[in-house]
């Protein structure tokens, strides 16, 4: 009996060994990588393309179980299996990827076989599509028969590669005209079809007709050109919804210099011809026949046309001697000719014409000169500039000067042989050119023309200063300046020597500025010289001055200063205490703030301190829309103030708090937050009723953080009551999340939990541990959070401690586990705090044994809070709720491991799947190692499996899914449990895992689903007898060299985020022996 | 109207008025008599079709007609029409019966753009002027298309973004002719490399995504789904397809960037003078594309053949600190043409003004000039956006481009994306 029981079993892992060749090299099968990939996707980043390739790696086998897994689209979702077909599709359709490409193929093409839903066969046939091969023809043919799938299978053809001959051949069979196959042959331009075609093209029907005429275009020859011309002669060559037109006119275009087709393209051109028939007659000419394209030109020039007139020039081939051709008879045009032809000739700067150009550019046809006047600036050339400014004191020296700003050349020297001029009429406009191109050489010239008779010129040349003047005459303009007899004159020598400056560093300007400032008579003058240097002095400068004479002219240049980093301050003291000016004030301190640049989190400081003040509507909604720059907490609650307000202002917030909350998915929970979204959606639903689009998106986008949103709990403001001598915001709380803004001259220490983790000191800065950043000066925003044993802290949004284990006290005493949050002052002064907002988390249910497994013996190994009972990856795995959750927020790898060693005990503990098909495994008897520990191999893996998530169902292909050694609560590889159905996700199952010697149990919801003896499982052979990779003993057919481990750590083995863990706890059962050997032994 | 009138305008008008006073003259609001006045119609006057910006009618260009799949929409701008300028406009479901309408010059292409080639090549044929929204083209393919019908008959043609003529971008704080200035001055060097991201003042509209999992509804009596969708493949109807939210759907558009992607593009291929060139590369680093709801990206970047590049930095916000707009081996401009180089003003002012652009289109349809974005430099840059977006829907790293060919250089899926069957009747 037993000898055959053992020949059957050999013949049943016989059967299995294919399946056993399948597995990965991390020892998965097929159906565990498609849903460990799948858990994973869509691929967030690099790292998680990985998924696709381990997915990609299951080739025709994980195709066909992924095709299965759609389903009908109503009431299912099937995105992530989309995303895991189409991923891998294109994945292998990279021309590296060839390998991989024929099973992924194969098993696609069964899996739209199988398929049985159109919307997903569709789906199916359009990923087909990127990776077919020519062999798909016949499924592609009898797709296309399908009425649903027709049109989809039709562009599949029109893709298909290497079926050239087999369409030609279904084309030339097919005597009923097809319209698809029509527009195929025109998608492939394919050859061979022209008789078929022609053939249809008699066809009653108007939709077959442009298909026809439309693939005669690009695949018929000479001998379509009568059908196409008849059909188009027919609509007299307009838009006949056939196209036959354009047919005929492409058909006719591709035969390129052809008598016949030259001859039926000149026919297009006659004037009885619709123009945009005449001008693709033109062209075609034009392009075929460029020996003739003179003539083509010259003609076409006297037609009336304007359209044919400018397609003869805009198709002209570029050549030098057609230009001259049509020059020569540029006398002769009309006028509307000439204006096309100086167009033409400056578009293509004819550098050889502008002589032609400049004779024009004072015609008395005005259209005539501006287009010449437009192409000599184009063009560039000498004799164009002369042209130019002879045109000065013309009717065009409007035309003409901007020519010259554009002008393609230098134009310096000829403008300053201009200032000799005696004529007003040409002085003024050439001052303006010389300062605008900034001729620095004309500068005595100007100096000297600044002091003309002529007032005209005078101003003009006072003007022109600003644009020639360098340092070295800062000076002298000076002295010009505080010689000014007119405020006119004033203003003009101020630009310029500021002009003259500009290009010095701010300490040199202010250096050449300083020795000016003798009296207060002339300090005035230098005010915007100041502005423009903004260097520390120069602002001081004007600071004092205004401060000291209340002078408008020095807080006029404070507005002007461009320098956002000396400036924030500067202006917000003066937004201060300047309450007529506020306003001014705070635009100007809106535009530094946002062009200083600064950390998004340092802008709530700024912006808020600005809203203290209490600004109009206006700029109150301006720092309303800023805040959206700082997605923090202390920004959106100060936003969502301002819902109530004017319709723009509540726009304003609404669209902070919206942007802010996206940003930000931490801050979307508790009563104000759903207030303040209830209230955004009002405000966008009404700009949504005026036909604002983007508020629709804000709409939908605000009902999706609403559904999702849970309203207890949440942020609350807490009284900010001064520090006398501290403020106290709770006696006894555990967990929190803190914000508040701080203001101070002397330290103070922030207790959390009753101990001093944070110092806050105006003068070094706020540390906690040896962690220290510095702070600005005024208002700070401070953020504190301890969750279980975990603190966090951020200054202005900078991260002092992220996700720290507080185990102990800084005096070295163990962490209380709750206590009072208090800020203290260490001295005096004054310590000021504002917008304090607590969030007391709920405190963290303690778990505590049940007074059986007291008496038993035993022992917590996580009561909820911290995990000082455990080793390794505590990054990874954090206490939340009073569970240990499985996350990927602070990255940290590997398995989280006992720091005790065990070899008989009884393992409880309770999990749940917080996302589908999530998998994780309990390690037992292993080694421990921060690179990970294969359990399953090193020892044993209880596994631990959402295992009847659909992603692991095969079952359409005949497959059975998952392995059942690979169910939950299995020793994977080993020994197969009974199957648990565990009803939907997210809710909590209780566990036992026992091991005594070879005997392992596992308990599941109270039911015993494993009993086995491993080393009868594996008839001993836990490693094959012929010291071979493949194991006939084991169920996976591998080698587990740990299995009999008579000891070692029990662990969490991680394979991906969103499961928890509570109520861990463990029976020592050899210590029990042991003890009871030695009372045993006492006894005796 | 007439096609006789329209000769008529382009002969007779412009030879006897304009020789008479200087074309600026008549510009602004001058009177323009009846003859002279050019008509247009709007294609899709769902969104864009009928806003402000665009539902327009006045002296110098008068509305004649309207177009939409949607008989709601197609009503309201009819009552639109009748309120705003008491004007009786024609109105048509079948775009090609608009296009045909003797009463229009101008076909305003404002659909979804899976639509916008083959409206574009049928108005060409038809001998109409055509005003497009951006993005010009859903593909490479239609774009070359589009191209090659516009020029055959010559026609005028303006792609709708206008940046690199006129306005800050949405927060660049900045025109872009000074840029263009400062770049072909050569101060700041070359190769460049411009950056566009939200540190630079651009926001992608990245909530302009599609969802997933869409469950099949009933199409509304209003709407002609089956038209609505044309050249796209079926799909079962939900409304999140259609109207304003097609934008997250490949079939349709590409999310916010290739609806806005043009919008920051198109200056940049002008400012550095590429409107006759393309890259030679892209590179894409974004989280996996759904088939067929677009998603996000994180920055996608385009190199040419001289070393030049174009970066678009999506990281969803404004990322932290200052990055310059653009960058050369001489100096950097940042957002509000803040610049590395002292005294950039001056320095710039020695050099001259960028060559004038024609801004007007209406003044181009007269002229039969060419408009400053016209199919030729409006397909190359809608070319940088849909080579990025092959790449995002491949799930391709880098993609190497001929910009000779137009093709992507040995990579067969990809180059099935540039010229993507329609499904029929519609075709190209």
């Amino acid at each position: 009996m037993k000898k055959l029981s053992v020949v059957i079993l050999l013949a049943v892992l016989l059967a299995w060994m294919p399946a056993a060749a399948q597995l990965d090299s991390r020892n998965r099968s097929v159906e565990t990588v498609i849903a460990d990939g799948l858990a994973q996707l869509p691929a967030k980043n690099a790292k998680k393309y990985q998924a696709l390739v381990d997915i990609a790696g299951t080739g025709q086998r994980g195709m066909e179980l992924l095709c299965g897994m759609l389903k009908p689209a109503a009431g299912n979702k099937n995105s992530k299996f989309e995303y895991a077909i189409d991923g891998v599709v294109s994945m292998v359709s990279h021309p590296d990827k060839a390998d991989m490409r024929k099973g992924i193929h194969d098993g696609l093409v069964n899996g739209l076989k199988n398929c049985t839903d159109d919307a997903n066969r569709a789906f199916l046939l359009a990923q087909l599509n990127k990776i077919a091969v020519p062999a798909d023809y016949d499924l592609y043919i009898s797709l296309y028969k399908d009425p649903y799938l027709k049109e989809h299978a039709a562009v599949g053809l029109a893709l298909l590669p290497g079926v050239e001959s087999r369409l030609a051949e279904l084309i030339n069979s097919s005597e009923a005209p097809d319209a698809a196959l029509a527009r195929i042959a025109a998608h492939r331009r394919l050859g061979g079809v022209e008789p078929a075609l022609t053939a249809w093209a008699a066809s009653a029907d108007p939709e077959t007709r442009t298909a026809v005429y439309n693939a005669l275009a690009v695949c018929g020859s000479e001998a379509s050109l009568p059908l196409l011309k008849k059909a188009a002669s027919a609509c007299a060559y307009g838009n006949d919804p056939t196209g036959a037109t354009e047919a005929y006119l492409q058909l006719l275009e591709s035969l390129g210099n052809d008598k016949k087709a030259l001859a039926e393209a000149r026919a297009l051109t006659k004037t009885s011809m619709p123009e945009a028939l005449r001008c693709a007659g033109l062209r075609m000419l034009l392009k075929a026949d460029d020996a003739n394209a003179g003539k083509y030109v010259v003609d076409a020039l006297k037609d009336k046309n304007i359209a044919y007139r400018n397609t003869a020039l805009d198709f002209a081939p570029s050549d030098e001697a057609l230009y001259a051709t049509v020059a020569s008879k540029f006398k002769g045009l009309s006028p509307a000719a000439k204006v096309d032809v100086a167009h033409w000739l400056g578009n293509r700067h004819v550098a050889s014409q502008a002589e032609l150009l400049a004779a024009n550019a004072d015609s008395k046809d005005a259209a005539v000169a501006e287009a010449s006047i437009a192409a000599l600036s184009k063009i560039g050339d000498e004799k164009a500039l002369a042209a130019l400014t002879a045109l000065f004191g013309t009717p065009y020296e409007d035309a003409a000067q901007k020519a010259l700003l554009s002008f393609n050349g230098d134009i310096s020297a000829a403008l300053s042989s201009l200032l000799t001029s005696a004529d007003a009429k040409t002085l003024v406009p050439a001052l303006g050119l010389v300062s605008a191109r900034r001729v620095y050489d004309a500068y005595p010239a100007v100096v000297r023309l600044a002091a003309s008779d002529n007032a005209s010129v005078a101003a003009a040349a006072l003007d022109a200063l600003a644009g020639v003047s360098r340092p070295e005459n800062f000076a002298q303009l000076c002295g010009m300046l505080e010689a000014a007899t007119s405020d006119d004159a004033a203003t003009r020598l101020q630009n310029a020597a500021k002009s003259a400056i500009a290009a010095l560093d701010a300490d040199a300007q202010y250096s050449l500025i300083a020795p000016r400032l003798k009296s207060a008579k002339v300090t005035p003058l230098y005010y915007p010289m100041l502005a423009q240097a903004g260097s520390t002095q120069a602002i001081s400068k004007l600071l004092s001055d205004y401060e000291s004479n209340r002078d408008a002219a020095a807080f006029d240049a404070m507005l002007q200063v461009d320098k956002p980093a000396g400036m924030l301050d500067v202006l917000y003291g003066l937004a201060a205490r300047t309450p007529a000016e506020k306003d001014r004030v705070l635009n100007r301190y809106i535009d530094i703030v946002a062009a200083a640049g600064l950390p998004s989190a340092d802008n709530y400081r700024h912006y808020s301190r600005a809203l203290a003040l209490d600004p109009s509507d206006d700029v109150r909604r301006r720092l309303v829309e800023a805040l959206a720059s700082s997605p923090e907490l202390p920004s959106l609650m100060l936003a969502s103030k301002y819902l109530d307000k004017d319709a723009a202002t509540a726009f304003a917030a609404a669209t902070a708090v919206k942007t802010i909350l996206g940003k930000n998915e931490a801050l979307q929970q508790g009563r104000a937050v759903k207030d303040m979204l209830e209230k955004s959606r009002e405000v966008f639903l009404a700009r949504k009723a005026k036909g604002d689009a983007d508020a629709g998106y804000a709409v939908d986008e605000i009902g999706g953080m609403l559904a999702a949103l849970n309203a207890d709990g949440g942020f609350a403001v807490a009284a900010a009551d001064a520090l006398t001598p501290a403020l106290t915001l709770g006696d006894d709380v555990e967990n929190f999340d803190l914000y508040f803004d701080w203001d101070a001259t002397a330290p103070a220490t922030l207790y959390l939990r009753s101990m001093p983790l944070v110092t806050l000191d105006p003068a070094k800065g706020v540390s906690s541990g040896s962690a220290t950043l510095p702070v600005a000066d005024g208002w700070n925003n401070i953020h504190a959070k301890m969750l279980n044993d975990r603190l966090f802290v951020d200054v202005n949004g900078h991260g002092l401690v992220v996700n720290q284990i507080i185990a102990t006290a800084p005096d070295g005493t163990a962490a209380p586990v709750s206590g009072a949050i208090r800020l203290v002052k260490n001295g005096g002064d004054d310590v000021k705090v504002a917008n304090v907002y607590l969030n007391v988390l709920p405190d963290t249910p303690i778990f505590t044994l049940s007074d059986e497994e007291a008496a038993q013996g035993f022992e917590v190994l996580f009561d909820g809070r911290s995990l000082d009972k455990w080793h390794g990856n505590t990054s990874a795995y954090v206490p939340v709720d009073g569970n240990i959750y499985v996350t990927a927020q602070y990255g940290g790898e590997g398995n989280l491991y006992t720091k005790k060693n065990y070899s008989d005990f009884i393992f409880c503990f309770d999990f749940y799947f917080d996302v589908p098909a999530v998998n994780n495994g309990i390690g037992i008897r292993t080694g421990r190692d921060v690179t990970g520990v294969d359990a399953a191999y090193e020892g044993m893996e209880i596994q631990i499996l959402d295992h009847d998530d659909p992603v692991y169902q095969g079952k359409p292909f005949g497959y059975v899914g998952l392995r059942p050694h690979q169910d939950h609560g299995g020793v994977y590889g080993i020994a197969t449990p009974e199957h648990v159905e565990f009803g939907p996700i997210k809710q909590w199952h209780t566990e036992e895992i026992k091991a005594v010697g070879d005997r392992i149990t596992v308990t599941v919801d109270g039911k015993v689903i494993l009993d086995t003896d491993i080393r009868k499982a594996c008839q001993g052979h836990n490693v094959a007898p012929d010291g071979g990779r493949v194991n006939p003993y084991t169920l996976d057919h591998k080698n587990h060299p740990g299995l009999f481990n008579k000891e070692g750590y029990i662990s969490f083995c991680g394979h991906g985020a969103g499961v928890m863990f509570r109520n861990v706890r463990v029976l020592d059962l050899s210590q029990k022996q042991k003890t009871a050997k030695a009372g045993r032994k006492a006894k005796k | 109207m007439s096609t006789d009138r329209r000769t008529f305008l382009k002969t007779i008008g412009l030879a006897g008025l304009f020789t008479i006073v200087p074309r600026h003259v008549l510009g602004g609001n001058g009177y323009i008599a009846p003859s002279d006045q050019l008509t247009k119609g709007i294609i899709g006057v769902g969104g864009i079709g009928r806003s402000k910006r665009h539902f327009t009618s006045d002296q110098r260009c008068r509305l004649t007609a309207v177009c939409d799949v949607d008989s709601r929409h197609l009503n309201q701008a009819v009552g639109m029409a009748k309120d705003k300028f008491n004007e009786t406009v024609a109105a048509y479901h079948d775009f090609r019966d608009l296009i045909k309408d003797p009463n229009v010059d101008i076909v305003h292409i404002a659909t979804p753009p899976h639509w916008h080639a083959v409206m574009a090549v049928e108005a060409a044929r038809a001998g109409k002027d055509i005003w497009c929204e951006k993005p010009m083209t859903r593909t490479i393919g239609e774009g070359k298309r589009v191209v090659e019908a516009v020029q055959r008959y010559n026609r005028m043609f303006r792609l709708n973004t206008w940046f690199r003529f006129k306005d800050t971008f949405y927060g660049l704080g900045t025109d872009v002719q000074p840029l263009k200035k400062l770049i072909d001055s050569g101060l700041l060097g070359w190769p460049l490399k411009v950056t566009v991201s939200g540190a630079t003042g651009f926001k992608w509209k990245f909530f302009w995504t599609g969802k997933e999992n869409l469950e099949p509804e009933i199409v509304p009596a209003e709407l002609d789904y089956d038209f609505w969708l044309g050249p796209a493949p079926f799909k079962p109807y939900n409304s999140h397809r259609v109207h304003q939210t097609f934008r997250g759907y490949w079939d349709y558009d590409g999310g916010g960037l290739a609806d806005m992607g043009q919008h920051y593009l198109d200056p940049i291929q002008y400012m550095l003078g590429k409107d006759n060139d393309l890259p030679v590369k892209v590179e894409v680093d974004a989280p996996q594309q759904h088939p067929d709801a677009v998603g996000t990206w994180r920055k996608i970047t385009y190199t040419y053949a001289d070393g030049c590049q174009i970066v678009l930095e999506g990281e969803k916000y404004e990322s932290k600190g200052k990055v310059p707009y653009i960058e050369g081996p001489k100096g950097k401009v940042y957002q509000g043409f803040e610049c590395t180089i002292p005294d950039v003003m001056n320095k710039l002012a020695e050099y001259p003004d960028p060559e004038p652009q024609r801004t007007d289109f209406l003044d181009c349809v007269r002229t039969r000039q060419k408009f400053a974005l016209n199919e030729a430099n409006g397909h190359y840059s809608c070319t940088l956006v849909n080579m990025a977006t092959v790449a995002l829907r491949l799930g391709r790293k880098e993609l190497a481009f001929d910009p000779s060919t137009q093709t992507f250089v040995g990579d067969d899926a990809a180059n099935a994306l540039i010229n993507q069957p329609m499904r029929g009747p519609w075709t190209i």
